[in-house]
């Protein structure tokens, strides 16, 4: 008997900021979520727990998250990561990326990195760059996010 | 199989059961003709090579006590941070290890001082299948922050480097680690512990007379219920017996010793020292009864069952591991973990309301039939080679690996770092 055939489920990226989700960063993730077929969970650390879906494709969750003396850490990190295709840090000297890195790269699911300004934290000390799949200039537009995206991607689905 | 043991310790530099079990399954798999290599950390103690053994490894040594003592809390979280989380150094040493002998399976047995999830996410990360033998809550242990809240979500964090097969002597151990840690229970298969020791003639069955009664463990220490026991024989002198003589096989460090005198058993309780497993089998068939007055929390311990092999009745603990697999009044006596209870159930057998005799020969014919090694290896054969089929491709070199370890291993102290400043 052939067997009915599945929706494609849509490819899933988690932003991750260690500091506030600003406007411009949300107005990327909707322009990159804008076709179908991709959504984007921005996920960012603080003292409550929250998730709303702010448009198609898009999402904002909150995790609650202890502010260690190297910055906020929450371990319910690694279960965000656990069910996304790719993994976007936008802070990588954040203990929180290093944490995500970590989750991403044991499960096998690619990890893309924004080049910090200032290289620091555990991202400079151990070279965690290496880790990352691809490294993107800060300030890069949804459009070229959407490239590399499909890049890594496509090349982890050789792989596999 | 090619089949690479990976255990923190490995005799003769033993702490307990654990890693003699682990030594008599080795040699029991290379006598069926696998390719056996251990990997286990270098020792304590000065040891003779042998040669299918690497002692290579660092330990984080959490078991002996004097390095325990004087410790600040802040000294017990880093131990414990490096004996359970990551070591990079082990991972290394675990990556060249599979790059040279290229196991079928690894077989893991304590990981408690290796940085055990280190060890686990490299197995996961090079798609190495494992089976693990528990007789301790070691993932647990593993998964454990030092500072209480957050072990849950430490358990679940780590939850994919658990994908793995298990064997587990008793129910109860697994559900005090399920209590924490998201381990399967389709993934476990219940395992006893065994005996191999050589069956020694008895010279007598009890039928009055002096009670002879033994108990021992790799360290005589007051989980093991030593003191209680200690309490027992008080009592009995209380009621007016004085026909027995307790035996104390073990290291200690407790002082016990001032306890006996203090209660005036000196001509009662005699403690024995250390004494290898044969040894030890050849004093169990001279005794009567082997108390076992353990804490409930005992994943099983092999002594009873040594001590049941020669016909030497277990009195346990009502409620810990080994109980589970003998059945009282059958093949063993139990008790509550009282002192009062103990001394009761001596009682009756001094009073010959207990037929010792009849107990002694059916525990020792049930442990030769079910609980010998020769007729548990098949299970332990077929554990690994299940395990042995849930290969998969890796998810990267070994260098990202071992990356990914020192990662894990900074993150660590991070946690502890923090700690520190708070």
């Amino acid at each position: 008997m052939n067997s009915l055939p599945q929706p494609l489920s849509p490819t899933r990226i988690v932003w991750l900021t260690a500091g506030s989700v600003t406007g411009p960063l949300l107005e990327s993730a909707v322009e990159l979520a804008s076709p179908p077929g991709l959504s984007v969970v921005v996920v960012s650390q603080g003292e409550k727990w929250s998730r709303k879906r702010v448009a198609p494709g898009v999402t904002m969750q909150v995790l609650v998250s202890p502010q260690l003396a190297q910055g906020p850490l929450s371990w319910d990190l690694a279960g965000v990561v656990a069910r996304c295709d790719l993994v976007h840090l936008f802070d990588p000297c954040s203990l929180s990326a290093a944490l995500a890195l970590l989750a991403a790269r044991l499960r096998g699911i690619p990890v893309v990195a924004t080049c910090p300004a200032v290289s620091a934290g555990l991202w400079a000390a151990l070279d965690l760059r290496r880790l990352a799949a691809w490294v993107v200039p800060g300030g890069a537009s949804a459009a070229e996010l959407s490239d590399v995206y499909r890049m890594v991607l496509a090349t982890r689905r050789e792989a596999a | 199989m090619k089949i690479l043991v990976v255990s923190n310790l490995y005799p003769p530099d033993v702490m307990g059961g654990y890693e003699l079990g682990c030594r008599q399954v080795v040699e029991a798999l290379l006598r069926k003709g696998h390719d056996v290599q251990v990997l286990t950390t270098v020792p304590r103690v000065p040891v003779r090579p042998l040669p299918q053994v690497c002692r290579v490894f660092h330990l984080a040594d959490v078991y002996t006590p004097q390095l325990q003592e004087g410790l600040s809390p802040l000294g017990h979280v880093l131990r414990h941070a490096d004996a359970c989380w990551v070591r990079a150094f082990n991972v290394q040493v675990l990556l060249e290890h599979l790059a040279e002998f290229t196991p079928d399976v690894v077989y893991l047995w304590n990981l408690v001082g290796l940085g055990g999830l280190g060890l686990l996410g490299c197995l996961h990360h090079q798609g190495v299948p494992w089976l693990w033998h528990l007789m301790d809550k070691t993932p647990r242990d593993l998964c454990t922050l030092p500072w209480e809240p957050g072990s849950e979500q430490l358990g679940s964090a780590m939850a994919p480097l658990l994908d793995g097969l298990y064997l587990a002597c008793s129910c109860r151990l697994v559900e005090e680690i399920q209590r924490h840690v998201p381990l399967p229970s389709s993934a476990v298969t219940l395992l006893p512990n065994w005996v191999v020791a050589p069956l020694w003639r008895r010279r007598r069955w009890y039928a009055g007379g002096v009670l002879r009664i033994a108990t021992a463990a790799g360290h005589l220490c007051r989980e093991k219920g030593i003191d209680m026991l200690i309490d027992a024989a008080g009592l009995l002198r209380q009621y007016g017996y004085d026909k027995f003589f307790m035996a104390l096989f073990g290291r200690t460090d407790d002082d016990f010793s001032r306890l006996v005198q203090a209660r005036g058993l000196q001509e009662h309780v005699h403690f024995a020292g250390f004494l290898e497993q044969d040894e030890l089998a050849r004093h169990y068939a001279d005794c009567d009864v082997f108390a076992f007055p353990t804490w409930p929390r005992e994943p099983f311990g092999f002594a009873p069952l040594e001590a049941a092999a020669q016909g030497c009745v277990p009195l346990i603990t009502d409620d810990c591991g080994i109980g589970e697999w003998l059945v009282h009044g059958v093949h063993c006596l139990k008790a509550p973990r009282v002192a009062a209870a103990f001394a009761d159930a001596f009682a009756d057998i001094l009073r010959g309301r207990t037929e010792l005799a009849r107990l002694g020969r059916r525990a020792a014919a049930v442990v030769a039939e079910e609980f010998h090694l020769r007729r548990l290896l098949p299970r332990i054969e077929a554990a690994l080679r299940q395990a042995a089929e849930r290969q998969r491709p890796a998810l990267g070199l070994p260098e990202e690996a071992y990356h990914l370890a020192l990662l894990g291993e900074k993150l660590g102290g991070a946690l502890v770092q923090d700690l520190v400043a708070c």
